[in-house]
């Protein structure tokens, strides 16, 4: 089944095409991974889906809905959450805290309830509190629960990034270069988690990614993007041996 | 909050209520006491606009004046309850800031400074024009608040019900601060675009948050207006300058606190008015200035975090001779 189509999408800056008429499609449960040089324009296929930029032209269809209309804060409730290249959290709360507003979206309280702490909001607090802390738990990384984001060495903090892209309870997750600044061991870790998010809790899983190693280890398919236009889709075997792939990448040479 | 926090709170009321009484203080003090209450409040709601919001505003003076002249008028001219007319005056203050919350989404940093300090510098020039609202030059006469036939005519009696609004105020904003809307606001502060990722409309929470400002400064208005006997749209508190104080409060006491606000508060109120027993007049503001400059160089964070790091500092000292003790005795 399909659970996320992009379709003929087309991103232009000024005169310029990030992204060309560009159409794959995510059946859901897959690690599927968008692969390519840089500026090759994957992170701006992730904006687009994640809805931070309009696309000139073309349609992002999920679960058989059109979201190419929503607004970049509705995408979480259409159950899309996602990480991001250059981590952004929120470097001034605990990780806790950073976990737990990936939830507002899902909390019913208001600022009236909030203030006069009724017993809804105390009990949707302890809710959210229990949810986030099974996540960390299942991140490793409960002991760090109140310590401040920014405080936390990089691996951590995109462990964290993903956490709080899990509280949400997203149906598909997308992870934009979750490997970059990793060493090979953070990198298996890495690997492992993603499988354990798919097989576990069932998510369908985007990637974005440089690092070939875990593209090709974990990705069920790949969509090779180079100056805005795919130019190869498939299995990883497939794409491995694809000439085209290689001529983009390294300029001839072999890939992983 | 753990348990050695609420007993410090505790005993910070207490101190705040039973101290007044008991210093039996003069007056003009005991006024000047009334007014850092005051001024920590509006101190509070700065701080969520810019400690938890990230958002600036150089125009809280004009807020003030917002509040104070809107229960001036609904209790002298509607003859509105004192305590309806402090609800309301929040109220309509908070409308004001939502107004002005509006450009807000379109502006920042530099820019959204500049735009409030136009937005207070337009409000006391209306307000000087606008005489049927505001008496204008000639000033108008507030009334002592009233409650059950009971007349608040001294300091210290309108001191109790400052106290009690700012101990209710300092709960709300505590609850607020750690539940949805709070996280939401310090989110949308540290990354825009992640906050947006995870469901956050930021232009909803941006004029949120003037709103929720300036409904504390309108009450802190409303108070001031009904401190004061006499008042005119040149009050000092309307200014530009105060609007300025203000922010010198919270940076002072500390950015994103409420225990900070209030510290901050208190000392830019009580400062100029200890140095001005000194023999040279203008030493007093050269003294105030320098004060200043010093907790801003040496506590940069603001007081309310001085404490604590000079807890840290004991318990590490502590730490250490402990640890000199232990290899002394395996030697």
């Amino acid at each position: 089944m399909e659970h996320l189509i992009v379709d003929n999408l087309t991103m232009e800056f000024g005169g310029l095409k990030a992204v060309d008429s560009l159409s794959f499609s995510v059946k859901k449960g897959e690690i599927y991974g968008l692969i390519g040089p840089n500026g090759a324009g994957k992170t701006t296929v992730f904006n687009c889906v994640s809805r931070f930029y309009n696309p000139t032209s073309g349609r992002i269809i999920f679960e058989g809905k059109e979201i190419t209309k929503l607004k970049p804060h509705e995408i979480i409730r259409a159950g899309i959450s996602r990480t991001f290249q250059n981590v952004e959290l929120f470097k001034h709360m605990t990780v806790l805290e950073n976990l737990l507003v990936g939830q507002v979206a899902f909390t019913r309280e208001n600022i009236l309830s909030a203030a006069f702490m009724l017993s809804s909001v105390r009990k949707e607090e302890r809710r959210i509190r229990e949810e986030a802390m099974e996540i960390l738990k299942i991140l490793n990384i409960e002991d760090k629960a109140h310590e401040y984001a920014s405080a936390q060495p990089y691996g951590i903090q995109k462990l964290v990034e993903i956490g709080r892209a899990l509280v949400s309870q997203p149906r598909l997750i997308m992870l934009d270069e979750p490997a970059a600044g990793m060493n090979h061991s953070e990198t298996d870790e890495l690997a492992e988690l993603i499988l354990k998010l798919r097989d576990e809790l069932g998510i369908t899983i985007l990637l974005v990614e440089h690092d070939m190693s875990l593209v090709m280890n974990i990705c069920e398919n790949i969509c090779v993007m180079n100056f805005g236009k795919k130019i190869c889709e498939g299995i990883p075997e497939k794409v491995k041996s694809d000439p085209a792939v290689i001529e983009a990448y390294l300029g001839g040479e072999e890939i992983a | 909050m753990n348990a050695k926090k609420y007993i410090s709170w505790i005993v910070l009321i207490l101190i705040a209520t039973l101290i007044p009484p008991i210093l039996n203080l003069p007056g003009s003090l005991q006024y000047l006491l009334d007014l850092s209450l005051i001024y920590a409040i509006v101190a509070i709601g700065l701080n969520l606009l810019m400690g938890y919001a990230g958002q600036i505003s150089l125009g809280h003076g004009a807020f003030l004046a917002v509040g104070a002249y809107t229960s001036a008028y609904l209790t002298l001219t509607l003859h509105v309850p004192f305590f309806i007319a402090l609800i309301l005056s929040g109220l309509i203050t908070g409308i004001v800031g939502i107004l002005l919350g509006l450009p807000a989404l379109k502006l920042e940093g530099n820019y959204l400074a500049i735009a409030t300090l136009g937005f207070g510098v337009a409000v006391t020039q209306i307000f000087a024009i606008w005489t049927s609202f505001t008496g204008g030059f000639s000033g108008i006469k507030p009334l002592k608040p009233e409650l059950f036939g009971f007349k608040f005519n001294s300091y210290l009696s309108y001191y109790y019900i400052i106290l009690i609004l700012t101990i209710v105020l300092v709960i709300l904003t505590w609850n607020i601060i750690r539940t949805k809307v709070g996280r939401s606001l310090m989110a949308m502060r540290d990354s825009e675009i992640a906050a947006k990722a995870m469901g956050i409309n930021v232009s909803y929470y941006k004029t949120l948050a003037f709103g929720l400002s300036a409904f504390y400064t309108g009450i802190a208005g409303s108070l001031y207006a009904h401190l004061l006997g006499f008042m005119t749209p040149y009050d000092y508190a309307f200014s530009i300058g105060m609007s300025l104080n203000f922010l010198a409060m919270i940076v002072i006491g500390g950015i994103g606190t409420i225990s900070g606000s209030i510290i901050g508060a208190i000392i830019m109120t009580w400062l100029p008015q200890i140095t001005s027993n000194l023999p040279i007049k203008s030493l007093s503001q050269i003294i105030t200035g320098a004060i200043i400059i010093a907790v801003v160089i040496f506590y940069p964070n603001g007081i309310a975090y001085a404490g604590a790091r000079l807890k840290d500092k004991f318990e590490k000292l502590f730490a250490k001779h402990q640890e000199k003790i232990v290899v002394k005795i395996e030697k």
